[in-house]
């Protein structure tokens, strides 16, 4: 560690002579909030900056003359000439531009756009989902390199990497589980974000604990005064965020899926006593800043989630109150993140120490009433509790320092992990009955100590490096490893770049999933010695280019890029599946371990983001495999989410100022699945069906094509009023959401057996017209 | 009436899911093998069962396997203790075959079957006769209160440092007759690994330990039960978890990870496995 500090200051004072630091904030004209994300670039170059959440930015110049750019989705760009004498300190005010079309514009140096995805909420909103919701993470499947999971789901698979291996961070904690309404919505509420970035290759070393991908979910600031009320079909949600005073700003959301609303009959009326079904979600964020200087800043922001369903049937007695055979079940699951975050800004230094808390816990319950025909009265025949939960506390702290050629980052976090894969009980007629194992909770520490620096020799060349070290302490077992990332750039002409990748990456952790992610069945374990740290190597590269306004009628930006990762000790179940919730603390048995990865592909992507005609196409070509001794013989399968081919297209037109119309068209390669196509017979002459190759067989391909209209108009006292109508899946393309199978036996006799077997695909989510209401107060 | 216009149309919504395609079986362009199941059982007086067939493709429309051909009467069946060869068993009918020496299964030997059929490679499988009799302890029938099922609780002395599986049964005597008695487990949550609701599992839990279960059955008329408990091959267990596997796949979970086939016959399919056997009249 300590050769570390001494490069770092080393390099801080050979880069010192004749530095001057320039830093500022960038605001909004008209409300005087900081805009977040803003861009600065320098001297016309590629080299620059953005705005962080207090629209704060800073950087260094040898320079004494300099010219800045600022520029920000939807406000006038707006360059300033500098002469610099010492340190200089700038407020920079953007004026909003009189929209009369959305502008959606990826700003950022175009070197950044390379393995590096952002999606900020203007073009979230351009590509609703199921039933017309927003959602900021199953709109990431709109880039390339991102596949989404089963159909409807909120699961995403980057670079042919497990749903488990996205490290996704809310405002900088870690959330466990992204799935509302059985993964039908992301648990992030569209109307908190801000942006949304995405990194799938060339990982800054401050980044680690996932394999395939850094999901950074940066909630609004609440600098901004807006108040929002949207109801949709599945849910209903309200937003503020207010500036109290100079020092004091607030930021708070509620969701509630209307799903409630439309089971209340079904709860409440007396015809359906006998049989109750409900199901209700919500969550809340919470974000509070405070500017304790003009230096010194902190934030503290909450959510909390819940999924809550529950289901009871009942036969009556015949006498009033009283039933036989009562049986209830409930099931919820959810999220808690709270984090408290204090950053530091002096010069060309950025310190910020981020204590955060994370939980993810999922609780079943099953009872049982039966009637005593003796005593006249309910009794408890049985009931059964399980709960999984994982709890975090973890401390990050960052020091960030910039010269003109170099940046570096040095830090570290620490990570304690609490595990309870399950915790069982089950009571028979009041009493305990004894279950053959204890629970236990697993804590485990993961910590890292990371050195990033980035170098600029040239004005073309950026040269990145990072090592992360990180000191992963199992149940029974600590893994010392060694994560390296290199990253190197090159800037071909003013509106091209190439950059190559390579990264290694540790994640200490591991996913149980019978099924899509998202859904309340999936459950973290801790490594171990027996399930070693998950281990990935990934090489990627591609070049971007700009093709500026004159040769094409508007900007485009074209991008390719290409893939090979490598994957160890991944972990699946065996053959066993256990049934739903009843994974026992020796989940240890279910599991093949030391399973192995690999995936690589090519990726496209094109733009146009100006103009009343804007464009995304997005086309990922995509192998992936995984392998594991117990599991298809030990011989290599495709992944259960393996695309070969996946494309996108998005567009947007705007019909006129309160009209515009936009269109998503997906297509991609059916999913791979394992069909039963052998017979034979068991020892008493009965027949059995099975597989002889997992995931030997294709779904038909998926595609459908979604349309959307929006209707927005300004009301007297500055409400916008906004109409979103549209049909998911228009044309009804029967795509294929689950599996099912049946046997039916035609004819057993001595001489011959007859059955069909019949299997078939349950399609889901057809032609679904949705409409959205949502008024800015 | 706003809100039931909405919740109607809602449902219209979802019910307009329920619409199945159906997904046509891949030719399966595999040569039919030779499958074969045996049991080699240290307590039953015929002491080695042993089936052999043929696989056949699964098609998607109706799928008819005539017996007569699937069965296979001319194959060559060989049978060996600790690798010496101890009897060529002879066919009885139906693709089963049986021994023509009478055999005394010992505990800890290696069996092996050697199946040779001019139409299909050759195939070997073998099993360790190695599990004891189950050390049952307690073993107690009581009525459930306000039901008419039995409970039938056991408790087994589990031996250190070896694995055990265990399979149990229950028949029943009704009016002088014995049935098999259905097995329920009056909600113990299923639990592959540990044994809990299933009729088959590992010592995984309670390695050298003793381990108490129970299940359940419907006690009406019932003048006797006969309660069974065997000690089985991993390989049988083995084959349960992958039919447990392919059974729960389709029916719960969205693309749940299907189950291919167990088996520890080389070259070919089946399963050949051993066991040993308590009886207790309740």
């Amino acid at each position: 560690m300590k050769g570390v500090t001494l490069i770092v200051l080393l390099l801080s004072i050979i880069n010192a002579s004749a530095q001057f630091t320039i830093s500022g904030i960038v605001k909004e004209q008209t409300t005087k909030s900081p805009l977040v994300g803003a861009s600065i670039s320098i001297n016309g170059t590629d080299k620059g900056v953005t705005t962080d959440e207090k629209g704060v930015f800073l950087f260094s110049s040898s320079y004494k003359k300099l010219k800045i750019e600022i520029s920000y989705v939807g406000y006038e760009t707006k360059r300033i000439e500098l002469e610099l004498e010492r340190d200089t300190f700038l407020t920079i005010f953007l004026e909003n531009e009189a929209l009369e079309e959305i502008v959606i514009t990826d700003n950022r140096p175009i070197i950044d756009k390379i393995g590096h995805s952002e999606m900020t909420i203007e073009r979230i909103n351009l590509t609703p989902t199921i039933l017309g919701e927003i959602d900021p993470l199953k709109s990431l499947v709109f880039q390339s390199g991102i596949s989404g999971g089963a159909e409807g789901t909120s699961a995403i698979h980057v670079r042919g990497g497990n749903a488990d291996q996205n490290l996704m961070l809310l405002d900088g904690t870690r959330v466990y589980n992204q799935g509302h309404l059985l993964g039908i919505l992301s648990v992030f509420n569209p109307s908190t974000v801000q942006r949304v970035n995405i990194i799938k290759g060339g990982f800054p070393a401050n980044y680690g604990g996932r394999l395939s991908s850094v999901i950074e979910i940066q909630t609004k600031s609440g600098e901004k005064e807006e108040n929002e009320l949207s109801i949709g079909t599945i849910s209903s949600r309200f937003f503020f965020q207010k500036k109290i005073n100079q020092k004091l700003s607030i930021m708070a959301a509620a969701r509630l899926s209307n799903l409630a609303i439309y089971t209340l009959p079904l709860q409440f009326s007396t015809e359906s006593r006998d049989e109750r079904t409900g199901y209700w979600m919500y969550d809340t964020n919470f974000r509070l800043n405070y500017k304790i200087t003009s230096n010194d800043f902190l934030t503290f922001s909450i959510y909390h989630g819940r999924d809550y369903f529950f289901q009871s049937e009942m036969d009556d007695s015949g006498v009033s109150g009283i039933y036989y055979d009562y049986e209830s079940s409930q099931l919820s699951w959810g999220n808690n993140v709270a984090n408290l975050k204090y950053t530091h800004l002096k010069g060309a230094h950025s310190f910020s120490a981020q204590l955060a808390y994370s939980s993810y816990g999922l609780n079943w319950r099953q009872e049982e009433l039966g009637f005593d025909n003796a005593t006249f009265s309910n009794f408890s025949e049985r009931k059964i509790r399980n709960e999984s939960l994982l709890q975090d506390v973890s401390l990050t702290v960052k020091h960030e320092y910039q010269t003109k050629k170099w940046q570096h980052i040095i830090g570290g976090e620490g990570i304690l992990h609490n595990f309870k894969p399950s915790d069982a009980s089950l009571e028979k007629l009041g009493e305990s009955f004894p279950l053959p194992f204890e629970t236990k909770t697993y804590q485990t520490l993961e910590t890292a100590f990371f050195y990033q620096t980035t170098y600029n020799p040239t004005e073309r060349l950026r040269i990145e490096g990072g090592l992360r070290f990180s000191i992963n302490q199992g149940i029974d077992k600590t893994f010392f490893n060694i994560e390296p990332r290199v990253s190197v750039a090159y800037k071909t002409s003013k509106n091209s770049a190439l950059k190559i990748n390579y990264s290694k990456m540790i994640q200490p952790m591991h996913l149980l999933s019978t099924s899509a992610s998202g859904f309340p069945t999936d459950v973290w374990i801790p490594i171990s010695e027996q399930f070693e740290s998950q281990i990935a190597h990934q090489i990627d590269g591609g070049f971007q280019i700009k093709i500026p306004k004159g040769i094409s009628e508007r900007p485009l930006n074209i991008g390719f890029e290409v893939f090979y990762k490598k994957m160890n000790n991944l972990v699946n179940y065996t053959n066993s599946l256990p049934l739903l919730l009843s994974v026992s603390q020796r989940w240890d048995l279910l599991l093949a371990n030391n399973g192995q990865g690999q995936a690589y592909g090519a990726e496209f992507s094109i733009s146009k983001e100006k103009g009343k005609l804007k464009t995304w196409l997005a086309y990922t070509l995509q192998w992936s495999y995984r392998q594991f001794d117990e599991l298809n013989n030990g011989n290599w399968f495709a992944h259960l989410y393996d695309r070969r081919h996946d494309l996108s297209l998005t567009s947007s037109y705007n019909l006129s100022k309160k009209w515009d119309i936009s269109t998503n068209f997906v297509f991609a390669t059916g999913l791979p699945y394992t069909s039963n196509n052998t017979t034979i017979m068991d020892l008493d002459g009965f027949p059995i069906v099975f597989a002889t190759e997992k995931h030997g067989e294709r779904l038909p391909n998926y595609h459908r094509l979604d349309i959307v209209f929006n209707y927005k108009k300004t009301g007297k006292r500055g409400r916008v009023v906004q109409w979103s109508f549209g049909i998911y899946n228009t044309y009804a393309q029967r795509n294929i959401f689950s599996l099912d199978k049946s046997i039916e036996l035609l004819d057993i006799d001595e001489e011959e057996i007859a059955f069909i077997y019949d299997f078939r695909g349950l399609s889901f989510l057809r032609a679904i017209p949705f409409v959205t209401y949502t008024i800015k107060l | 009436m706003k809100s039931i216009n909405i919740f109607l149309l809602f449902m219209l919504l979802m019910t307009s899911c329920d619409l199945y395609s159906p997904l046509p079986i891949e030719s399966n362009d595999e040569n039919p093998k030779l499958v074969v199941n045996a049991l080699l059982d240290g307590h039953a007086t015929n002491k080695l069962r042993v089936h052999i067939s043929q696989s056949q493709p699964l098609v998607s429309d109706t799928n008819k396997i005539l017996l007569a051909n699937l069965y296979l009467d001319d194959a060559v069946v060989l049978f060996f203790e600790n690798d010496e060869l101890i009897d060529t068993l002879i066919h009885s009918g139906e693709g089963y075959y049986q021994l023509t020496n009478e055999i005394i299964p010992t505990v800890n030997y290696t069996y092996r079957l050697e199946v040779f059929h001019d139409d299909f490679e050759n195939v070997k499988t073998e099993a360790v006769l190695f599990p004891e009799e189950a050390n049952v302890t307690t073993s107690i029938r009581t009525a459930v209160a306000h039901s008419n099922k039995d409970i039938i609780r056991f408790s087994i002395d589990d031996e250190a440092a070896v694995s055990n599986f265990y399979e149990m049964e229950a028949e029943s005597k009704v009016d002088s007759v014995m049935e098999n008695a259905y097995i329920s487990f009056g909600g113990i949550i299923p639990d592959v690994a540990c044994g809990l609701g299933v009729l088959i599992f590992p010592d995984y839990c309670f390695d050298g330990e003793s381990f108490t279960n129970e299940f359940e059955i419907t006690n009406t008329d019932v003048t006797k039960v006969i309660f069974t408990l065997h000690t089985v091959s991993e390989s049988y267990y083995k084959s349960y978890q992958n039919q447990q596997g392919t059974t729960l796949d389709a029916f719960q979970q969205v693309f749940a990870e299907p189950s291919t086939y167990y088996s520890n016959v080389e070259n070919g399919y089946g399963i050949f496995y051993a066991r040993n056997t308590v009886q207790i009249e309740l």
